[in-house]
Formats: C-alpha cells, structure tokens, sequence
C-alpha cells in the first residue's frame, strides 16, 4: 500500500523527490491498480456499476421499501383516457400503461441487464478466445475455416441476424426442439453467436505473433503439447486484450438486449426490461415522459459507466494510448 | 393497427376476424356532437383521406376488409346499401326493398332502369351482370371471403368455393330488371345481406376474361355503378391505384345523380397510404389531410382533442357493431368446467381492460354480446344494458369473493385455483398486449398463474386461436363486428360449434352446446324480423351466463374530420368516413 501512495506521489510532485523514494518490485496488476484510480472519472463509472449491481441484486427489498411489486397494476394510477399518471411521492418515477410502477420495474431491468451483461459477454468471450487461439497456434485448414466462419458470421447484418434468431424462437415451444426457448436464453444465444467473433479475430492476430517469440519456441523445444502451450503459455499472456476487450463488449451486449426487446423478440412480459419499457413507451412519450425518461436514463446510464469503464481498463493495461 | 381487418362475416374465409384494434362500424345511430347534417353540401374539391394500411382488393366481389368499403360502396351499387344515418339497408342498384314470398324461400328484387356502366363498358346495367356478380364469388379465382355463408343458402349453390364460375340454378333472371333468388330454406338474413358488395354488377362480356386463371385480374381493369370510379385509362385499365401509397377517385362520367341518394359534393378523393397513426392525426388537425381512413387517433391524441374546445367538434364517434371479448377454450380443462369459467367472468377487471384502449371514450364496457348500436333489433331483446350476468359492485373491476364461490363450486375448496400453468396467446403489440396483462393480473387473484405468449396479431388467429389444435387456455385479443345489424351475423359465427374448423375458426371458444346449437338452427330460419330479434336475444343471454366467452367492450370508432370538413359522416359499417356524403369548404 505504501509503494502504491509514493508512487502517486512520485508522479505528482516530479522527479526533483525521486531521490528520496525507495525502489519496490511492483507486479503488472498492482502497476495496474494504481494507474487506473488515477483515472477519476473510470473509477466513477466503476462506482456506479457496482451500485447498479447492489441494487439489481436487491431489487426486491428496495421495491418494497420505496414502492411496489413490479407486475402489481394499479388502474386506480391512470386517468380516465387511460393514461398514465407521473411521478408522485409512491409512485417515484410514476406508472406505466396499465398502473405498474415505473420505479420498480426499471429495479428489476437493472437485473435483466446485468444478467445478458455477464452471461452473454463471458460466453462469447470464452468462445472467441478458444477459437481465436486455435486458429492462430495452428494457422493452415484449422486458421481458414475458423477465419471464413468469422467472415460468414461479420457479413450477417447483426441486428437482423438477432431479430431472426430470436423471432424464430419465440414462438410456442421454441426451436430446436425446445432447447432454444423465448426470453432470456433467447437473447443470450443471438448475442452470442454475433459478438464471439469480434474477440475471436483479435485473440488470433496476437496468437499469430506470440507464437514466433522465444519461449514458445523454447515450450515446444522442451516437448509440451499444444495444449498446454495454448492454455499454459500463450493464454496468460492474452489477459489484457480479454479484460480490455471484455468490458468494452458488455456495453454492446446491453444495448443489443435493448433492441432486441425494444422489437419485441427479447424479454417477455410480463418480465421488466429497460428495452421492453422504452418500446411501450415509444407511442405516448408526449403524455407520459417518465415511462421512457428513466429505463431510457437508466440504460444511457449504465452503457456510459461500463464504456467509460473500459476505456479506463484499457488505458491502465496497456501504458502506450494513455493520452 | 386498429381496423386493419375489419368488415367480419360468417364466413371462416381466411380473413373472417377483428384485428388488433379494429373499431368496426357504426351505424351512425349515435353520430355524436355533430352539426355534420347529410345534405347541403357544397359541390366540387378534392377530399383526402389519411390512412396507415391499404385496402385488400378493389375487386367489389373479393373485398373484404372494412376499409375497403369505404371505396367500394362509393364506386359501386349493390343491391341494397346503407345510408350513414341508418342501421336500415335501403335500395340502391334495386328499384325498390325485395319482396319475400313462398315461407321466406323466394327473394325478388327489381333493379333500377337506365343505371350505366363506367367507361370503357357503357352499357345499361342488367339483372344477368348481378347474378354473374355473385355466381363469380363462388370461384376460387375471385375467392370471396363470405358467398358461402350468406349466399350459399341459394339453390343450386356451390357449398364450397370452387375452381370456375359455377352457374347457380337458384338465381333467375326473368327479365332485364328482374332478378329472383329461389332459396334451398328460409333465411332470416338473406335480404340483409343483399348489402354486401358481392352483389354490386359485373359485366360477365368484359369481364370473364379477366376471370379466368387461377387469380381475377378484374380488380385491375374494373368498372363502376357507383358516383365515384378508381381512375382508369382508355383501356379501362386501373391507373390510380398505387398499393400501399394511394387511390384515385375520380367522377364516374355515367352516374346519374336522380337514381341514387348519394350526393355525391367531392370532385376528386384520394386516399393516401402509409401513414403513422400519431403523424397522420396532427396532419388532419393541420389540414393537411380531411379524416383518418383505416385507423382511430391513437387515445393520447383523443385525449388532447376532446379537451381542447375548438378541435373538439371535428371528432366523431360511431358505435361498432360487435364486441371485443376474451375467448375461453372450452374443450379442454379447466374451461371445460362452467364454473371456473364463471369465476373468471367475475374477476376480469373490465374495467382497466377498457382503460387500456383509452377509457370510456373508447366504448361501453360490454356485458353481452349484441352491442347497444343493434338496438331493437336484438340489443333490447337481449336484455340491454340491465342484462350483465357478472356483475360486480365496484364499477365492474372484479370481485374476489364472487369468483371464489364460483371455484368452490367447481371443486377448489379453498376458493383458488390450484391446477396447472395455464396459457394465452396475445397480441405482441400494445393496446393488446395491455389488455392481456390485465387478463393475467385479474386471474392472478384467483391463483392462476398465466403464462403469456406474445405473437403478432395475425399468427395469433392464424397459428394460435383460429386452429383448435393450436389452442391455448385464454385468447384476450379477440373480437367481433358483424357485416350488418342482423344478430344471427353477430353470433352464430363466434359460437355456433357446426362452425368449429380445424383451420381458420372463429368459434376460438371451441363453445358446442347441443341446446344453443339448436336453438341458433331455428332462429337461422325465422323470417319475421321481431321473432327473430326476440329468439337471438334469448340466445345471447345463454352464451353469456356460459362465460363461453368474456365480453368487455362495446367500442366507438372515432373520425376526426380537417376544418376544411363541411359535412362529413361515418359509413354505416366501419367507421370509415363516407366520402359520398363529405364535402369540403
């Protein structure tokens, strides 16, 4: 801890102290940590998600203390044109359509959020990485056909590709013989198999390189087998492009979840999502800017903080695009 | 998505059902808050009507859909049509009402002499263009979406629609103005259906070559009865129909004014297409469009202008025909049990049901099926607005403890249902979508627990309600607007169960009761119209106490009508307006 305060200090009062300041060996994570609290406004968006995950993970209990159940309808809560009514002291950010309160229900879409945020992004991000590896150690037929795969897949309009996927399995029972069912799981699987590919082509530019420095070559010169030079060798040495490249997609994955919803093929009622709100919204947003103002807040909100996240991530990784 | 399928007929032809909001007609009964009167209009100008879909088909024997009417019942004379202020139907192309003789079983109706063709054809309208008129519906080519239910009572008619123009034995045609239908059996609803466009003329000599084939081309090179025509060329090819963009109406040089009631002020009417709902409404309250064609001011909109004094009076509400209700599938548990499904007769909240398609401006909330606009002639019978089997004390918003009885009877002691996840298929857009969630949080209450499958609106029909198979426990998005004010055209559809299909079905309850079946079988046949109202009344109230069926809402189709509106009416069906009585400053 001290090594970490005197290096701030090194850096703010300039080389004239430096004398003064005894050398610490630092590991490339404490180096890390250090630049990215410098980085004030990443370390507020961090501050943020990690209230955004408290109050996803709580959404039930803070509901019931400053509001109500998010499907409980409240027709009383509308006018007689059926319009919603704005925000009152027990109804924070209003109602909706048919009398549920707002409040809550962009509560529990913090949790849908979250989930696609961490489910989604870890599977395409282990997908992309294995293949992404594989492609670049072994390079021939293996590279071609994982590399035209990747093509195949970036040359698909994406939103189009999701809406498809996900259209085709909301209806009855799903496809693939029910393995693939409307909602969550749904979304997932579309967002998956679009973003793997993203991480996949940079894990295989840096395996290409990697595989020709010296201790790769000393591995296999010592008799290892591929995997464990991939898993063992290589793979530690892609950490900073997954964390970087990780944060950056959870904002993509979040939005395209939105979309998705907002076109009516991602979460289904009566299950609150930020996506599903804004669409409801969409139509009476001149008699009612609370039902779209604050999912719409929420979600600008929180894409924002995990996209400044990842910039600050990325500047603290990898020293040379700090500005 | 209001009305965008709407004129509904016995037929189960694949277009027979209510979309997603279709507001439906009105028989203009209770035109309201009007200074709109039918006659004194100024001649000349052009009208423009906004809407957001296009119609199906020109062709007057295959359409279908209510928004069409609106063009075919100003381009084209069937026998019989309905003025915007009456539920009546009133001669057209006919000289005079048909008469009916033989127990009910010969229909004579004479037509007009002297009534021409539009360009290029010409000619003087003749009893033989009406028959091959209808005879052309039974072809699969043409493909009318109701000729069997309603005309297929004819002798000698095809009982299904077939691969060429059939020549029906039934229809004669002793002379130039004489044509008389000779009837297989009585039926109370024959003369009413004379209304439909099916029997508007069709000259066979111009146009059987445009029938044959698998698909009628005559929609394309039509030709015209009525005050208005679709522009066309030389040729008598269409050339003022864009699908999906707009419609042309221009002055039928051969109408003659002294034959027809319609007075017709308008040079020119162009429908436009494509429009969203909320653009379309500010356009017409700028002037820069005369009403909304195929969709209601969406009920934020009707909210800004019913408060606001000077727009106020360019509004407009007709009553629709029908009911919005929520189908029970009676076939399979727990709906198979009366009880449960009078439990959830109970506990509906009608009321927020009603709220999610604008509140009491929208319509009356339902408690049987004929709605108010049938009046005596079914409404009152029924029992009018006193009859309302479940009613609740609290404005209709549910009761809890009246459902609970309801499910002890049906064997849940506790007062709760305690079986089986049950499913509705909905609407995946809003306001339908709304209405489904209410229906979930309403059964709710009573321990359902209702899983909700969102679809479009047509798949909904055509994949999930329409196809008994395909089933599910609830439909909450269906609805009903019969093609004219007769209640066997409101009902027997919906609920008589020799019209349960395995495709394409309305009866989306699958209700089958022997006792309704049979009582529905006799007033089919009953020719006199008071006897008749009185036998449907009795079989409304029976479906209703069966909760078959939970009917909520009586609705209003709204018009808004531009400042430029003079004079301007609902057509009797649909609440599409009637451009043959507008006109314009």
């Amino acid at each position: 801890m001290s090594a970490i305060r005197e290096e701030e200090e090194l850096h703010r009062e300039g080389a004239a102290d430096f004398v003064q300041i005894e050398i610490l060996g630092r590991t490339p994570w404490q180096l890390f940590w250090v630049r990215f609290k410098r980085d004030r406004v990443a370390f507020a968006a961090l501050a943020f998600i990690v209230l955004l995950v408290l109050v996803a993970i709580f959404a039930g209990p803070i509901a019931s203390a400053f509001g109500h159940p998010p499907n409980a309808q409240f027709p009383n809560k509308l006018d007689s044109f059926g319009t919603p009514t704005g925000p009152s002291s027990s109804f924070l950010f209003g109602v909706d359509q048919v009398g549920r309160d707002v409040f809550s229900r962009v509560l529990y879409g913090a949790q849908v959020s979250l989930e696609i945020a961490l489910i989604a992004t870890a599977l395409s991000v282990t997908i992309g990485v294995v293949l992404g590896m594989v492609a670049g150690y072994f390079r021939g037929w293996t590279d071609t056909v994982i590399s035209r795969l990747i093509d195949i897949t970036l040359a698909f309009p994406i939103l189009l590709l999701a809406l498809g996927i996900a259209s085709a399995c909301s209806l009855g029972n799903g496809c693939v013989s029910g393995l693939v069912k409307p909602g969550l799981g749904t979304v997932i699987v579309a967002i998956v198999i679009i973003n793997w590919t993203y991480i996949g082509r940079i894990i295989r530019g840096q395996v290409l390189s990697l595989r020709e420095k010296e201790f790769i070559e000393a591995a296999r010169a010592g008799g290892a087998r591929s995997r464990t030079i991939i898993f063992r060798e290589i793979l530690p040495n892609l950490v900073a492009p997954i964390v970087v490249y990780s944060t950056l997609v959870i904002p993509q994955n979040i939005l395209l979840e939105a979309a998705l919803s907002y076109l009516g093929v991602g979460i289904q009622p009566p299950r609150a999502s930020w996506g599903e709100m804004l669409a409801e919204a969409t139509p009476i947003y001149d008699t009612a800017w609370w039902y779209f103002a604050f999912p719409g807040a929420a979600l600008l909100l929180t894409v924002l903080a995990f996209n400044l996240l990842g910039d600050g991530v990325r500047d603290a990784l990898d020293p040379r695009t700090t500005t | 998505m209001k009305r965008r399928i709407a004129v509904l007929g016995l037929a189960a032809a694949a277009l027979a059902f209510v979309a997603a909001g279709c507001g439906g007609g009105g028989s203009s009964s209770g035109v309201q808050g009007s200074s709109h009167t039918l006659t004194k209009g100024k001649k000349g100008g052009t009208i423009t009507i906004l809407s957001e879909g296009d119609i199906d088909h020109l062709d007057p024997g295959a359409a279908y859909y209510q928004f069409t009417y609106a063009i075919t019942y100003v381009t084209q004379r069937p026998l019989l049509a309905y003025k915007p202020d009456s539920i009546q139907p009133t001669p057209d192309l006919a000289a005079s009402m048909p008469t009916v003789s033989n127990g009910g079983k010969t229909v004579t109706v004479h037509i007009q002499h002297g009534i021409k063709f539009s360009p290029p054809v010409n000619r003087e309208v003749t009893s033989a263009d009406v028959k091959y008129a209808i005879e052309r519906g039974f072809d699969a080519a043409v493909g009318n979406g109701y000729a069997s239910a309603y005309f297929g009572v004819i002798q000698g008619a095809p009982t299904k629609i077939g691969n060429s123009v059939p020549n029906i034995s039934g229809i004669a045609t002793p002379d130039k103005y004489t044509i008389v239908f000779h009837l297989s059996k009585a039926s109370g609803i024959f003369v009413a259906a004379l209304q439909e466009p099916l029997t508007a003329p069709v000259p066979k000599d111009y146009a059987a070559k445009y029938d044959k084939g698998k698909s009628s081309s005559y929609g394309d090179h039509e030709v015209a009865t009525g005050p208005y025509m679709v522009q066309n060329n030389a040729a008598g090819k269409i050339t003022g129909y864009s699908p999906g963009k707009q419609i042309v109406l221009v002055r039928n040089p051969n109408w003659n004014p002294k034959t027809s009631w319609r007075p017709a002020y308008a040079d020119k009417i162009v429908f436009k297409e494509g429009f969203d709902p909320t653009v379309a409404t500010k356009q017409i309250l700028s002037g820069q469009g005369d009403a909304n064609g195929d969709f209601p001011p969406p009920a934020a909109q009707l909210k800004s202008i019913t408060s606001n004094s000077s727009e106020k009076g360019q509004l407009e509400f007709t009553p629709t025909p029908g009911s919005r209700f929520v189908a029970l599938n009676t076939q399979k548990a727990p709906f198979n049990n009366k009880y449960v499904r009078m439990a959830v007769a109970f506990i509906l909240d009608r009321n927020a049901m009603r709220l999610t398609r604008g509140g009491p401006i929208d319509g009356k909330i339902a408690t049987h099926f004929i709605s108010p606009d049938f009046g005596k002639s079914g409404f009152d019978q029924a029992g009018g607005f006193g009859f309302d089997p479940f009613k609740t004390a609290n404005n209709d918003s549910g009761d809890v403890g009246k459902a609970e009885a309801m499910l002890k009877k049906a064997g849940f002691k506790s007062g709760k249902y305690n079986g089986p996840q049950i499913t509705q298929v909905a609407d995946n857009t809003s306001p339908g979508s709304n209405t489904a969630a209410v229906v979930a949080n309403s059964l709710q209450k009573i321990g359902f627990n209702v899983k909700t499958i969102p679809v479009q609106h047509s798949a909904m029909y055509t994949r999930f309600c329409g196809v008994p198979k395909n089933a599910p426990n609830i439909c909450p998005n269906v609805g009903w607007i019969s093609d004219f004010h007769e209640p066997q055209a409101d009902l027997d559809a919906n609920f008589n169960g020799k019209n349960i299909l395995p495709a394409n079905n309305v009866n989306w309850s699958q209700f089958n009761d022997p006792k309704i079946n049979a009582l529905m079988t006799k007033a089919e046949t009953e020719i006199n119209s008071e006897k008749r109202w009185q036998e449907w009344g009795q079989i409304d109230k029976l479906i209703t106490s069966s909760a078959a069926a939970i009917p909520w809402i009586w609705e209003n189709s709204p018009t808004l009508y531009s400042t430029r509106v003079t004079h301007g009416t609902e057509l009797w069906n649909g609440g599409e307006p009637d451009v043959s009585f507008m006109s314009v400053k």
